[in-house]
């Protein structure tokens, strides 16, 4: 499959914290989960990609091309939405189509105001005097509007109640369907990730931990409630990390069939997102 | 680039309001004044006022942390930081072009006589120069250290340039050189005046621009 980015060997280093030797790629046709705790370094490797700020090392190519090369050609194929980053909200839905219709060539008038129309978004109005909701769904209606080949969000489901959220994703797997785009969406809300995403990769403290399919993380990854005889008896090497219940040991596995072949463990649940993550992070080795 | 002025003066749009006050007030203490003097000041205080609504933008973009989503966008760093410079001087132009026509348009009102163009344009080339100026040094403060801190090193700058004002002239008055001198050398400069001044602020802005861009190449977001 070819990539709609690649991230190779990426490095930045802060004095308080440091992107060490990040790499991953995001399939066309695919969309991929970015995980990971706040500060953990998601925003650092967006800001990378999006070539705003000098990273010390590494390679990022966008559409097989490096960002550098042919920044302002690249950025007219890449549809943003950031968290906490946007135009002045004192500005209406129509004033952003005035803005992005001279900025992109691509901009698509009818799509926008298609999108206004769906989520039911005012025109006359000030994003000010919007709900939280309705503001990302400006945001969405923004980012998807000048029919971009790669998404990049940031927590673009925040705020955002159930029945949109399902409608936003919906638009997301829609988005992918001809096999040449490609998603990478920041998110704390693993359910989502699960729903919609093919890859899951997942930063701490700056690291990439993995980089795999979700069906290989969740069909693989479990959780292995041990006794503290049994957990005595696990191989360091068997097991990613544990944490320590008030009666059992939670101890996260990568393999679960391997896992039962070689111990003689009871229970074996089950581990979505958020538990590798809180494992991961809380656990020991 | 047209997207992000069109973006600034969209931003202004709340200042309607204002802008029409404004402008109403400067009429008011135009016809308040002693008809005989020309109306000098309204080109003045309209440059001035325009100059401030001009950075507002500034304010705009860093209540909404804007800074990063407008770099995301297919836009250079050079093109943000000169859409942003025209759109500033744009407005000083704007409301010294303003300031000029309320004067001559007050002046006869009150008078009766048209204003001397030479006076005219003395007033609007001073009046752009004197803004731009203050401008040229206000936004390169901001680019490199924000709203507040930046407000703040362009006060410093300004005392700066006062105190070396003040300076200079306590140095012209040990030199004996008298007022009617001084002023006498500017009767003489009077034709050429405003094109000096004009070209100043040209010169003055592309050099403000420049140090700009350099402030926000190296700026990461």
């Amino acid at each position: 499959m070819e990539n709609i980015l690649e991230i190779k060997n990426l490095s930045k280093k802060y004095k308080e914290f440091e992107l060490k030797n990040v790499n991953f790629s995001l399939p066309k046709g695919t969309i991929m989960g970015f995980v990971g705790e706040n500060g953990a370094g998601k925003t650092t490797t967006i800001k990378a990609i999006l070539n705003l700020i000098n990273r010390d090392s590494g390679e990022i190519k966008i559409f097989g091309s490096k960002l550098e090369d042919n920044e302002k050609e690249i950025k007219e194929n890449i549809g943003i939405l950031l968290d906490d980053s946007f135009l002045s909200e004192y500005l209406t839905t129509i004033d952003l189509h005035k803005i992005m219709k001279n900025i992109y060539k691509n901009w698509d008038e009818k799509l926008y105001f298609k999108y206004l129309d769906d989520f039911k978004l005012p025109k006359n109005k000030i994003v000010k005097d919007f709900s939280n909701g309705m503001r990302m769904k400006v945001r969405i209606a923004i980012a998807l509007s000048h029919h971009p080949k790669l998404l990049i969000l940031d927590e673009p489901t925040s705020g955002l109640d159930p029945v949109a959220r399902n409608e936003i994703l919906d638009i997301f797997q829609d988005f992918i369907q001809d096999e040449e785009n490609g998603i990478l969406v920041s998110s704390h809300i693993t359910s989502d990730l699960e729903r919609v995403a093919d890859f899951i990769t997942f930063i701490n403290e700056g690291e990439i931990v993995f980089s795999k399919t979700k069906d290989e993380i969740l069909d693989n990854f479990g959780i292995a409630k041990c006794t503290e005889e049994e957990f005595k008896k696990i191989d360091k090497n068997d097991f990613v990390k544990f944490r320590k219940a008030k009666y059992e040991y939670d101890v996260l596995i990568e393999n679960k069939t391997e896992f039962k072949k070689k111990y003689d463990v009871q229970v074996i649940d089950r581990a979505n997102i958020d538990d590798i993550i809180y494992i991961y992070i809380k656990g020991e080795k | 680039m047209k997207g992000l002025i069109l973006k600034d003066l969209l931003q202004l749009k709340t200042y309607k309001k204002t802008v029409i006050i404004f402008v109403l007030l400067a009429l008011f203490l135009v016809f308040c004044e002693n008809s005989q003097n020309p109306p000098i000041f309204i080109t003045v205080l309209l440059t001035f006022w325009f100059g401030m609504f001009g950075i507002i933008p500034f304010s705009y973009d860093e209540q909404a942390n804007a800074e990063r989503y407008i770099q995301s966008l297919p836009v250079t760093k050079k093109e943000i930081v000169l859409a942003r410079y025209i759109h500033v001087f744009g407005i000083i132009i704007v409301g010294a072009l303003a300031g000029t026509i309320l004067s001559i348009v007050s002046c006869f009102a009150t008078t009766k006589e048209f204003l001397d163009i030479r006076e005219v344009l003395i007033i609007f080339s001073t009046s752009l120069f004197g803004v731009s100026f203050l401008e040229a040094i206000e936004v390169p403060c901001f680019y490199k250290f924000g709203m507040e801190k930046g407000r703040l090193t362009f006060i410093i700058l300004i005392l700066m340039a006062v105190f070396g004002v003040v300076t200079a002239a306590t140095a012209i008055e040990s030199l004996n050189i008298t007022y009617e001198q001084i002023e006498g050398m500017m009767l003489k400069l009077v034709n050429i005046l405003p094109i000096i001044l004009m070209l100043l602020t040209f010169v003055v802005s592309w050099i403000s621009y420049k140090i700009s861009c350099r402030v926000y190449s190296k700026k990461e977001v």
